[in-house]
């Protein structure tokens, strides 16, 4: 046994308690829908929508080292399609509207990647 | 079984840790057209740099493709600027010389060293040497420790203070953000496009770009025909940058 456990286990109690309670709260609603809307411009993304919306900080991570520390600049996706690895002259040239397209999902699953602390994108006039 | 706290605590947090992101799938590439090189180096011909409004020109050019905001002030940021000949080749000044070189303004950058100090420094591996001589900046991993900013010899480098609030942002170089160590980087991305320096490209000729590892490329042909200077040279950084006076 752990020593300790005993006396600890009240103050265990309290806290699942209150964990169990935001679970209860939320019964019957609904998450939100976290498919983000589709790009503005273009027909496919550079991978396929499911890589994409299980892997893109990844895909995103791996360009980023790849430009920078590896001065790789030019990305094959496994289709064959060859693409310019930039957030800003690929991403964005599709992805018009970051506060549509990233900022939802983002928001809802309390991520706040720090990528928008440097890259800029000057959104369309809505 | 007794549980040790250790052996709690380590179970539990391999537990909590996250399964490695799944690897990308596509393959990686250098860029058609992207120039490349043995050891990039830099020759500046100063003699060709006397006009004042040629180097404001070349340094508003950078630092307005780079958006690096060069408020005057002790916080003062830049890429490139510019000394007289006596502060930036201080150990190299006789006692006595022509007063038009003595108070010549120079252009000072990164020197990109081939042993530089800044890398060794650097906890992050946020400065980086390249295969090429470059020396890199990763602003994503920096984490504005200024050690670099210490070990440098030549001031090349400057810090984020503050957020830089620009008038206007040159969307293709992102800002860098507060707490964040910059410089000068060849213009790396450039390079990867086919495309020289910016300074190189504004400079009128009075700055060339080239591989100093091939015999035939233009900065070889102007250090084989001039005398130059590099920049404290007893300190063994082995500078890339090279000065024609």
């Amino acid at each position: 046994m752990i020593p300790g456990l005993r006396r600890a286990l009240p103050g265990v109690a309290v806290f699942a308690a209150l964990a169990a309670c935001t679970f209860f709260r939320a019964r019957g609603s609904a998450f939100p829908d976290l498919a983000p809307p589709l790009a503005e411009k273009g027909s496919s993304c550079v991978e396929d929508r499911a890589f994409m919306a299980s892997s893109h900080m990844a895909l995103l991570a791996g360009w980023r080292d790849a430009a920078v520390r590896g001065n790789t600049r030019r990305y094959v996706a496994l289709d064959g399609r060859a693409w310019e690895i930039s957030l800003e002259k690929t991403c964005f040239s599709c992805h018009t509207r970051k506060s549509a397209f990233c900022d939802s999902c983002h928001a809802s699953l309390l991520a706040s990647p720090s990528c928008w602390e440097c890259h800029v994108i000057a959104e369309a006039a809505e | 079984m007794s549980l040790s706290r250790r052996r709690f605590l380590l179970l539990a947090s391999s537990a909590l840790a996250t399964p490695p992101a799944a690897a990308a799938g596509g393959q990686y590439l250098a860029a058609p057209g992207a120039l490349s090189a043995g050891r990039w180096a830099l020759v500046m011909d100063t003699r060709r740099l006397a006009r004042p409004e040629l180097r404001e020109s070349i340094i508003n050019a950078c630092h307005a493709f780079h958006n690096v905001l060069s408020r005057p002030g002790p916080r003062q940021m830049a890429w490139i600027r510019q000394q007289d000949f006596s502060s930036v080749f201080t150990d190299q000044v006789p006692p006595v010389m022509p007063a038009e070189l003595s108070s010549r303004k120079i252009l000072i950058l990164c020197n990109h060293c081939a042993n530089p100090p800044c890398v060794r420094v650097c906890p992050t591996g946020a400065a980086f040497l390249r295969e090429d001589g470059i020396v890199g900046m990763d602003f994503h991993r920096c984490i504005g420790c200024r050690y670099c900013m210490a070990a440098c010899p030549f001031g090349a480098r400057s810090f984020n203070f503050e957020k830089p609030r620009l008038a206007a942002v040159h969307p293709a170089f992102p800002p860098r953000t507060r707490g964040v160590v910059e410089k000068c980087t060849f213009c790396a991305e450039r390079l990867a496009a086919g495309l020289p320096p910016l300074c190189v490209e504004v400079s009128e000729g009075a700055i060339v770009f080239g591989d100093l590892q091939d015999p035939s490329s233009p900065v070889s042909a102007l250090l084989t025909e001039n005398f130059s200077l590099r920049r404290k040279p007893e300190l063994g950084t082995q500078p890339g940058v090279y000065y024609i006076l």
